[in-house]
């Protein structure tokens, strides 16, 4: 009697473990109100663009910050600053060569928590095919129902950091050195994500 | 069909000032490129600079004797009676391929320093989009033109697509160029390819309603 009921404790404690550990929430992207900006320094005024085509597989919880991930794919022919010759300009070999490289990435590895809603996300970050270290400070601005679409959750967040272009070989240094265009680039990762309620 | 020389020597002295204005104009045409810089060339260096220069040249110049080329192929009186039916009908088919040449070292020129894998294609791109597709149908009218016997097309057949195709190809160039480069995005540039255009077309207009009259 006392082996069948260790066996039954057994494989009670066996099950427990077998169960998978609960999944952090899927976060479907609202394009419409997300986008990836960023600023320039163009000698003494700021260039400012968007890219507009890009996706993004979030999962986040923030009390299950070992399953949340983040991962964005950009489409650097998407990028947009509003003057058709310089974004054909900025496509070029001059600066991302989109031709031969058309995607940018970025793919969480960690996230801590920082205090306060911020949230330092680690991750992969490729650019024209080679992968960097790349830590985002992103802030959880808030979850809540959605005001109008009924049963769903909205959730945002701002992720702000700023890269420097001629370490990731987006442009020579040429037009850094002519003292027309800096090589830090602000970016704002801007993101309002949807869930089932 | 006419005689193809001009007859007397006034018409000589016509058709030289002719020639002489029409280069003239393709002379300063051509310097465009190098007293109104577009802003992309001045974020052009080195060898990518010289070819976007050149390559605006060589689109000038096709802009010019494209305009030109209307001109020749609705000839008029005057100008038949100065230069001679067959002399303009000459002139038209050696135009017709120069401004192919031109053309296409304009394309080639033009996305050479931007990379032929970035080519500008799109909604946002339609000026570019616009003159590739001037540049194909001027290929293809060119083409048919001087293999029309070749490929046994019948003269009315051919001039039934040639006459209309070549108006709108001048009409997609203008608008080209006007929406293509910022220097004629407004000023003196954009008054004067304007007047140049809208002054074509009264020409063409008044030499067609004279030809109806007369019939």
């Amino acid at each position: 009697m006392k082996s069948i009921v260790q066996i039954i404790m057994a494989l009670t404690v066996l099950l427990l473990f077998a169960v998978p550990a609960q999944s952090a929430q899927k976060w479907e992207l609202d394009k419409a109100h997300s986008s990836f900006y960023f600023n320039v320094d163009h000698i003494f005024s700021k260039t400012h663009g968007q890219f507009n085509d890009f996706k993004t597989e979030i999962s986040f919880d923030p009390n299950n910050l070992g399953e949340s991930s983040f991962y964005f794919e950009i489409a650097v022919k998407s990028i947009n600053t509003n003057i058709t010759k310089r974004d054909k300009h900025l496509q070029s070999g001059d600066f991302f060569d989109a031709g031969k490289y058309p995607l940018m990435t970025f793919r969480s590895k960690s996230i801590t928590d920082a205090g306060n809603g911020m949230y330092q996300v680690a991750g992969d970050f490729t650019v024209k095919d080679v992968t960097y270290d790349l830590t985002i400070p992103i802030q959880l601005v808030g979850v809540k129902e959605h005001p109008t679409a009924k049963g769903k959750l909205v959730a945002g967040f701002d992720g702000r950091v700023t890269l420097d272009r001629l370490a990731y070989k987006v442009g020579s240094g040429k037009f850094y050195e002519l003292g027309v265009i800096g090589k830090d680039v602000d970016v704002l990762v801007s993101l309002e994500v949807l869930a089932d309620k | 069909m006419e005689s193809g020389k001009p007859k007397n020597r006034s018409n000589k002295v016509i058709v030289a000032v002719l020639i002489f204005s029409t280069l003239v104009i393709i002379g300063l045409a051509a310097s465009v490129p190098f007293y109104f810089e577009t802003t992309t060339i001045w974020y052009k260096t080195g060898l990518d600079k010289t070819f976007l220069r050149f390559g605006q040249v060589a689109g000038m110049i096709a802009l010019c004797l494209i305009l030109l080329q209307i001109i020749i192929a609705v000839r008029g009186a005057y100008l038949e009676s100065w230069c001679g039916v067959a002399n303009l009908v000459r002139l038209h088919q050696v135009n017709g391929l120069l401004i192919c040449l031109l053309i296409l070292v304009h394309a080639l020129l033009i996305l050479l320093p931007e990379g032929l894998n970035n080519l500008p294609i799109g909604r946002k791109y339609w000026p570019e989009m616009v003159g590739g597709v001037a540049l194909v149908a001027l290929l293809a009218t060119t083409f048919f033109s001087y293999f029309r016997e070749a490929l046994k097309i019948g003269y009315q057949r051919w001039r039934f697509i040639h006459r209309p195709l070549g108006y709108l190809i001048a009409l997609a160039v203008v608008i080209h160029v006007l929406f293509v480069s910022d220097v004629f995005a407004s000023g003196v540039l954009r008054s004067l390819l304007v007047s140049a255009g809208g002054g074509v077309s009264l020409y063409v207009l008044v030499v067609k309603t004279l030809l109806f009259m007369k019939k």
